[in-house]
């Protein structure tokens, strides 16, 4: 069979849409910062699509990011479309519309498209069909080697569906291909350890997809993931590309075990519960992590009753600020991340947010806005309630941008609010304080 | 390090040379790849958690404070050097 050339085409760089959001929080030091690393991040769903595909598809890989489809992003889609044959597009709510320019000029210019991912997933599939040859609903890895193997055999269908949802077994999956990336333009690599949440947020688009069961791959499966990487870059600083990493315990500790000797420098996110494990805390700081990213997503009660299914959230409000410090002690840092416009915030939230933040020490801390992403639960209430501002703002879904009617403020004042707090929280002296916090927990560590 | 690109004479090349020792034993990186030119973030792939690592572990050792306002301004190896012998200025030396 004559071998096709098949493009792996990750769409990423999330941009503040709101003008008057982009002017003022993103120039603050210490939202940068995060900014820069979250819009650098490999797309590990694309790297995963070529590991699993099947040689017999005789299929020829490449990887490439566009970020947006101004006049250099298709410029480089024309040249990249001359030596494609096809190309898979993913890309996230926010930049869904550049997923579907860039793919509508990809078959402009003759080239096949399949389009998949977390957003075509979620709303799928009338829409992504109105700019691809084909779309996968669903995880990746049982679909694309059907896609492929059909499009070779000249049987390509429009709709490929997971039969079950959230149910394939993440054992199975192989490493994927790290080796077609330029490791030098990246500051830190994705592996995925997990899928899925256990604790169900009406907010979380991830807990949607994955399905209620919670996945973990083995220990060895991400080791050998992580060596994969090593032939490449020594000591890598490793970004787990999971919802909430450690909820199972026997085999979290199993997995820090494991990565103590590795040399590595990594993150993740995961709930409070690790504070509440004195070995679990020692096994994390000895294996290398750096910081932990925990959705505390509110300072109140009133908000966080009912915002996961069990009410697990409000459950652990009381303490949490020893929590973070007994996390922060070993030398990991907390990046307390959380989230105003709740239901139940008023225009006091922003205050309370930035007291809470100064009193604690919260060495990093991220706030974004409530979030309606397609075919959450959220999403679905607020439409319900006719309290989506527009029928379609995937564009918006940047998790700065307001997209609804809060219940208690108008949007104006969300916008205000999160400006100021963006000014409070993220400007040089605030930055350099949490700086200083960590700088101090570091030499207590020190040996004299 | 050479001693001129740390600043000073004999004294401050040794001191110099203890400063890169401590920057290599603390971000764990081969102490060959570290001269004064060297950028912590874009030749050593320093995240900021790391660059905090070093100056807590430089405050440590020479019993100062890097005020708030420096603490992003040391960017390379010999910016280090030289943050040391400003503030910890005689006492490093005796030391």
């Amino acid at each position: 069979m004559e071998r096709k050339r098949v493009g792996l085409v990750s769409i990423g760089g999330v941009r503040v849409h709101s003008e008057r959001l982009a002017s003022y929080g993103v120039s603050l030091p210490g939202f940068v910062e995060r900014g820069k690393v979250i819009a650098s991040l490999p797309s590990l769903a694309m790297l995963t699509l070529a590991a699993v595909t099947p040689e017999d598809a005789a299929v020829d890989l490449e990887y490439l990011e566009v970020n947006e489809a101004d006049a250099a992003g298709l410029a480089a889609v024309d040249e990249a479309a001359k030596r494609f044959d096809a190309v898979a597009v993913s890309s996230y709510a926010a930049k869904a519309h550049v997923g579907y320019a860039v793919a509508d000029r990809f078959r402009e210019r003759g080239t096949t498209v399949f389009l998949g991912g977390l957003h075509a997933t979620l709303v799928g599939p009338e829409e992504p069909l109105a700019h691809a040859d084909a779309v996968a609903l669903g995880e990746g890895e049982d679909l694309w080697p059907r896609m492929l193997r059909d499009w070779r055999g000249g049987k390509l269908e429009k709709v490929y569906r997971e039969e079950k949802p959230g149910t394939y077994d993440v054992r199975r999956t192989p490493a994927p291909r790290f080796d077609l990336l330029d490791m030098t333009k990246f500051n830190r690599i994705t592996v995925q350890t997990s899928r899925g949440c256990p604790h169900d947020c009406e907010f979380c688009a991830a807990s949607k997809i994955y399905g209620p069961a919670y996945r973990v791959k083995t220990v060895p499966q991400v080791v050998a993931e992580i060596g994969e990487i090593k032939k490449q870059w020594e000591n890598p600083f490793i970004e787990f590309a999971d919802d909430n990493t450690f909820v199972r315990r026997g085999w979290s500790k199993e997995l820090l075990q494991a990565l103590a000797p590795l040399g590595l420098q990594w993150f993740t996110e995961t709930d409070i519960s690790i504070a509440e494990d004195p070995d679990a805390l020692r096994a994390l700081a000895d294996s290398g992590c750096k910081q932990v990213l925990i959705g505390l997503e509110s300072v109140k009660a009133t908000v966080l009753d009912g915002i996961d299914a069990r009410n697990w959230k409000l459950k652990q409000l009381d303490g949490v600020r020893e929590k973070i410090d007994r996390i922060q002690k070993t030398g990991v840092t907390v990046n307390g991340t959380f989230i105003v416009g709740n239901d139940a915030d008023t225009p006091d939230v922003f205050r309370e947010v930035a007291d809470f933040v100064r009193s604690s020490n919260l060495c990093e801390v991220q706030v974004t806005v409530l979030t309606p992403f397609p075919g959450t639960r959220l999403y679905r209430r607020l439409k319900a309630e006719g309290r989506l501002l527009r029928e379609r703002y995937w564009e918006q879904c940047t998790l700065f941008d307001v997209c609804f009617k809060p219940k208690n403020m108008s949007v104006q004042e969300l916008e205000d609010g999160l400006i100021w707090l963006f000014q409070e929280l993220y400007n040089e002296k605030e930055t350099l304080r949490r700086k200083r916090v960590y700088m101090d927990i570091v030499k207590g560590l020190l040996p004299s | 390090v050479s001693a001129g690109a740390a600043g000073g004479g004999g004294a401050a090349q040794s001191l110099a040379e203890e400063v890169v020792d401590l920057i290599a034993r603390t971000a764990k990186v081969p102490r060959e790849r570290l001269a004064p030119e060297t950028d912590l973030r874009r030749d050593l792939r320093f995240d900021s958690l790391m660059g905090l690592k070093v100056l807590a572990a430089l405050e440590k050792r020479y019993g100062f404070t890097v005020p708030d306002e420096e603490i992003d301004r040391c960017r390379t190896v010999g910016a280090a050097v030289a943050l040391v012998e400003r503030l910890a200025g005689g006492a490093a030396r005796a030391g």
